[in-house]
């Protein structure tokens, strides 16, 4: 006899996350005429903006700029979306969780998968891209991957507590949209942070997604490599994220049915 | 250990926590946000233990809010109970409400297959499968369709039938089989006593009384989150009756909320759903806010329903209960389909009657005393008011049920000013009802009345309610003034 509590473990629902995560994909394009494309126009347009804006008008003179700015783009957009889909996977979701048995983590983990599947096409992208501008990148490159799934480690560290915290104040959506707003300036997206007076630097030695991204970009670009000291704090928030969130979930998560 | 048992359930106790109204200003507001918020705790299901064994089908009957959804809810795993346990052996599929969650963008094809990944299938074999779900739902033509353009019954077929794929050892079904047509009904039905030749376990909810008796081994009732019997069913029910008989409480109306028109009425394939003007969600809803929700005003009543058209609701008053029904209308045409209408239903001609003619005149005619609950669809804009009302109270049934356009404008013989004061005047005029004139003309005609509240209802999709949506249209359940204590 199976107790309540007895479940079967996360892992042997990966088929159906990914099958959730991949159908969900589709709905959402199916009824845009360009269908898939918009996962790679959009993050192309919106470089190719900052491009105009920051070159033409504020004559940025970092090297290498335009791949500068596209990898900071991919990366900031990598955790705005995966975070942002993750806050919406279980109220989106409200006709399952209340009417079947289903760990809920499910549904965290297979927005995060979809909005993970649209950045792995970006990143492809971005390769490509390297390609044209004849750009030959350092073998550190291939360490890039580990910095995206620390990232993606982090972003669904987030989601977790998110998603749940929203089941019950509707009020975060709203919050969160005005952290990843502002997130989106306090990270070195479309400007060097070294650049910049020290008395701001704080700011981008506690952000970990600014962290990540001055990583990914010294492994992919050949940009220093910031000192050791510098990347404890982007290599271990990640993991202390996703504990502490998972955890909040894991005791939020028994009330969720009720809620909805 | 107790290899012949499929579910053990051992003292359960569920409380909800029922917060306070959220409020619209702002000292209210910021006063929220930085208190917790108050909330009361509402005890569901209080120390329920039963046991059931493989291969039984238990009927679980009681009154809504006696606890039956929460308790399939606890089984299914979908909540936790506040204290007890649950034990169950054996994979559990269960059919909660209509829908099932189904993803409307996704085509049936590929909501069969996610619905039978959360079942427990793995992504081949429920691919496999997909061809005899369809089949089984008779749906094959629509494999290709999005859910979104499914009526509510083949969504709850194609739910039913990929629930019954996964070939669980535990079902639990609330309601479902209400919903479907008659011949579904009866194929799942059919595969009900298939999965009990199999040594299946069914748990099901119904309101169907006799579906109960016909196919449960055993059924539960609930009172107030208590199980006031147990056993053979027969004699389940017989206590239910006793309890529950006569004594639903005259306010009914506001507690029995529900998100969907649930077992309704008007199922697929009613010839009321035929004609090209019927829109479904329309006549379940009306359905279920005018008789569902006042069972009451039709138990055992005589009923007249002042304009019956194709017959529509004097079908749902005596589906209600009612036991006998008189339609007035004055269109040959529509009141033969009226008759073939309710003949179809076989319902004897010895529960109805209808009557060609001026109602008015009809009503002059009729004794006090002679029905005991009036229906009122729409006359209000078309006739004289103050003289139907005035046969109305000369009849004094004990209930009114009034359905009408309010805030528009036709052409009456009474004056009523903004205030709602009605006075007669000379000719025809133009005016416009308000909820507030109607309260007066009530009032002014010794009724007691509530506006039936559409939006407390739990109405999610309102198409074809959009006048009661916007407050173009109220409906009123009126009362004789003293008659029925001070409820009202």
């Amino acid at each position: 006899m199976a107790s309540l509590s007895e479940g079967r473990s996360i892992w042997s629902y990966r088929n159906l996350i990914f099958t959730i995560a991949w159908t969900d994909l589709k709905s959402r394009y199916r009824s845009t005429s360009l269908g898939f494309l918009w996962s790679l126009l959009e993050p192309l347009l919106i470089f190719s903006v900052l491009y105009v804006v920051f070159t033409h008008l504020f004559g940025n003179r970092t090297e290498n700029y335009p791949l500068y700015l596209f990898l900071g783009v991919i990366m900031w957009h990598m955790f705005a979306k995966i975070s942002g889909a993750g806050l919406h996977s279980i109220v989106n979701k409200g006709s399952i969780v209340g009417k079947i048995y289903l760990p809920t983590e499910v549904f965290v983990l297979s927005s995060s998968l979809a909005s993970f599947i649209n950045v792995t096409l970006e990143i492809g992208v971005f390769f490509i891209f390297m390609v044209a501008l004849q750009f030959i990148p350092p073998i550190t490159a291939l360490l890039f991957p580990l910095v995206v799934l620390l990232e993606l480690v982090l972003a669904v560290g987030i989601s977790f507590p998110l998603s749940v915290f929203f089941v019950f104040y509707r009020d975060l959506e709203y919050v969160w949209s005005v952290i990843t707003f502002s997130g989106f300036y306090f990270t070195p997206v479309f400007y060097d942070a070294s650049s910049l007076p020290a008395s701001v630097q704080p700011i981008f030695l506690y952000n970990p997604v600014a962290g990540l991204m001055t990583l990914g970009r010294a492994l992919t670009l050949g940009t220093t490599i910031p000192p050791f000291d510098q990347l404890i704090f982007p290599l271990v928030v990640p993991f202390a994220v996703l504990g502490i969130g998972y955890a909040i979930f894991r005791h939020l998560s028994s009330r969720i049915a009720e809620e909805l | 250990m107790m290899e012949n048992i499929a579910i053990k359930v051992e003292n359960i106790t569920k409380d909800f926590r029922i917060y306070q109204e959220k409020t619209d200003s702002l000292p209210d507001f910021f006063h929220s946000v930085l208190q917790r918020r108050d909330y009361q705790l509402l005890r569901v299901l209080d120390d329920i233990s039963f046991e059931v064994q493989k291969g039984q089908v238990v009927g679980i009957i009681g009154r809504n809010g006696a606890g039956k959804t929460t308790l399939l809810r606890i089984l299914a795993k979908i909540i936790r109970p506040t204290s007890g346990k649950v034990y169950t052996n054996g994979r559990i599929s269960a059919l909660l409400r209509l829908g099932i969650g189904f993803n409307p963008n996704l085509n049936a094809k590929d909501n069969i297959v996610i619905y039978g990944m959360i079942l427990g299938l793995s992504k081949s074999e429920i691919t496999k499968k997909v061809p005899e779900v369809l089949e089984y739902s008779e749906l094959e033509k629509f494999a290709s369709t999005p859910i979104r353009h499914f009526s509510s019954g083949m969504s709850a077929r194609l739910a039913f039938a990929t629930a019954m794929t996964v070939d669980p050892d535990i079902l639990i079904v609330d309601e479902t089989l209400a919903v479907g047509d008659v011949k579904f009904g009866q194929k799942s039905f059919k595969t009900f006593s298939t999965m009990k030749d199999k040594n299946k376990t069914i748990i099901f909810v119904s309101h169907n009384l006799s579906q109960v008796k016909q196919i449960c081994d055993s059924a539960i009732f609930l009172h107030e989150g208590k199980i006031g019997a147990m056993g053979d069913p027969a004699e389940v029910i017989k206590q239910y009756m006793e309890i529950v008989g006569e004594k639903e409480p005259i306010m009914k109306a506001t507690q029995n909320v529900t998100s969907n028109p649930n077992h309704n009425i008007f199922v697929e394939g009613s010839v009321f759903l035929k004609n090209p003007a019927t829109i479904p969600n329309r006549l379940r809803w009306r359905t279920k806010a005018l008789f569902d929700d006042n069972s009451f005003a039709f138990k055992n009543k005589s009923v007249l329903d002042l304009d019956c058209r194709d017959g529509r609701f004097m079908y749902a008053a005596i589906m209600t209960g009612a036991k006998f029904v008189q339609g007035i209308g004055n269109d040959k045409g529509l009141l033969e389909l009226c008759r073939s209408n309710l003949e179809s239903y076989g319902i004897d001609a010895s529960q109805y009657a209808i009557l060609n003619g001026n109602t008015v005149s009809i009503l002059r005619s009729l004794k006090p005393h002679s029905f005991e609950t009036i229906l009122c669809f729409d006359l209000f804009k078309s006739l004289d008011i103050n003289n139907l009302l005035k046969e109305i109270t000369r009849l004094d049934p004990s209930f009114l049920v009034i359905d009408s356009d309010v805030n528009r404008p036709f052409r009456s013989k009474l004056n009523a000013d903004n205030k709602g004061a009605i006075s007669p005047v000379s000719k025809d005029e133009m005016i416009s009802l308000n909820k507030k004139t109607i309260g007066n003309l009530l009032n002014k005609y010794n009724f007691d009345f509530k506006f039936l509240d559409w939006q407390d209802m739990g109405v999610v999709n309102w198409t074809g309610l959009e006048d009661y949506h916007k407050g173009n249209r109220a409906s009123i359940l009126a009362t004789k003034k003293n008659h029925v204590s001070n409820n009202l």
